[in-house]
């Protein structure tokens, strides 16, 4: 099976561009990958064989004839529903950014342990901004945490993007959180509101058609949720840490010394990461209240 | 009396030992869509449900509503959960109190216990965790009831 990062691999790879990753990820919203790319994602056939029976006029046939596939197991890849990494598979396939034997590739290559896109692209990232050594670790947690948890709570893929500009966001929004103990660390999202609607309906299954309170207080609480996930985890390495309340301001854009920013890319638009160890200084926003 | 009339007072005293049956739970988190979910997931066991946005409203409502048990966040404006915890056990030390926080480290699971929380669910919770809450609040209520 295919690396859980796969987008950001191909990022990484050179395969895909920073500047359409974005509107690949929107487009595997919206594919059925073909029988050929599920068996490759899923490793059950190499890309010799998939060559061979693409080239076949009846995919089931020619595999089920050759042995390559039981017919459970085809019968099993038509009722799964499709990993993430299969339908950017069959975009790249459909937009002829690769063909069949370079797409087995890059699944295979992925899917080796030590194969780490988000440590690796967060570490290239932190080099140019010379951080230092012993934070480089927890940053590098917390943005491998913080993709994991956009593909848990809001069903997306997502990569991230070294720089953090808001290209065409008119009203923007950033909710943020301190977390403090034997570590201090502040991390914001600033999204439009589009991008906000879009989370949060995601994360809450609520009917949401404008950014409201709810809609905030659903931002809010992913971060709080996220968060906490982090200061466990840190908890488990003997780092206490604790929560403050998350915030949101309105057209807030984060300053202070040491403010690291991402730009994250999802199925449903882009938005900006900021972390800072040493906390956001504002001009002029104050927190957004009901 | 209408034979009407009897039927409803009889309907009206049914509800009565209903409602008197049902959990009253207080639910203290500063988010609303927590509330809202969490609130959901009671009624369909069968609970009572009130509100409270923070740690001084929680206080108020087991003050004047007298809940059963209380599900009780940490983080929150004006008074956090574990100042709020600490209140409740002095007014009444046998209420059942269960932490739901996102929160939930070593540290604070040790804190809140020792305060004399029942127990402590990390955020996000499951359906499931939430079932057995409300059952460990039954029994302490049961406890209680038969001291």
């Amino acid at each position: 099976m295919a690396n859980r990062y796969f987008s950001q691999y191909l990022l990484n790879k050179g395969v895909l561009a920073p500047e359409n990753a974005g509107e690949m990820l929107a487009k595997s919203l919206h594919v059925t990958p073909d029988l050929s790319v599920l068996a490759l994602e899923k490793g059950l056939i190499n890309s010799e064989q998939a060559l061979e029976l693409a080239e076949s006029a009846g995919f089931i046939r020619a595999a089920l004839g050759k042995n390559y596939l039981t017919a459970l197991q085809l019968d099993d890849l038509k009722k799964a529903v499709p990993e993430r990494s299969a339908c950017l598979g069959q975009v790249l396939l459909d937009e002829g950014v690769v063909g069949l034997s370079e797409l087995a590739k890059l699944f295979e290559e992925s899917a080796v342990p030590e194969c780490h896109p988000v440590e690796s692209a967060v570490h290239d990232m932190l080099v140019s901004w010379n951080v230092d050594e012993n934070d480089y670790g927890y940053i590098k947690d917390y943005v491998e945490l913080f993709l994991g948890a956009l593909q848990r709570f809001m069903n997306t893929d997502a990569l991230i993007i070294q720089g953090g500009n808001s290209d065409g966001v008119d009203t923007t929004y950033l909710t943020y959180q301190s977390m403090g103990g034997a570590l201090q660390l502040t991390v914001g999202c600033r999204m439009n509101g589009d991008v906000m609607l879009s989370m949060a309906k995601r994360f809450s299954g609520e009917v949401l058609t404008e950014v409201d309170e709810m809609a905030i207080d659903c931002i809010e609480e992913f971060c709080n949720v996220l968060n906490g996930l982090y200061i466990v985890n840190m908890s488990g390495k003997s780092q206490d840490m604790d929560l403050d309340m998350p915030q949101t301001v309105e057209n807030g854009e984060p300053g202070g010394d040491n403010v690291f920013q991402l730009r994250v890319e999802t199925e449903f638009g882009g938005f900006v990461l900021y972390l800072s160890m040493d906390g956001f200084v504002f001009e002029d926003s104050k927190p957004l209240r009901w | 009396m209408k034979e009407c009339d009897i039927i409803l007072n009889i309907i009206a005293l049914l509800e009565v030992r209903d409602l008197a049956d049902k959990l009253k739970i207080l639910i203290t988190d500063d988010s609303k869509l927590l509330r809202k979910k969490l609130r959901a997931e009671l009624e369909q066991l069968d609970c009572e449900v009130l509100e409270a946005e923070n740690g001084k409203e929680a206080i108020m409502k087991d003050l004047k509503e007298q809940p059963d048990g209380v599900i009780l966040d940490i983080v929150m404006p004006e008074v956090g959960g574990i100042e709020t915890l600490q209140v409740i056990k002095e007014i009444n030390p046998d209420l059942p109190v269960i932490m739901l926080s996102s929160a939930g480290t070593s540290q604070k699971l040790k804190e809140t216990l020792e305060l004399g929380a029942l127990d402590f669910i990390q955020k996000p919770y499951t359906s499931e965790q939430i079932k057995q809450a409300v059952e460990r609040i039954r029994r302490k209520v049961e406890e209680n009831n038969g001291k």
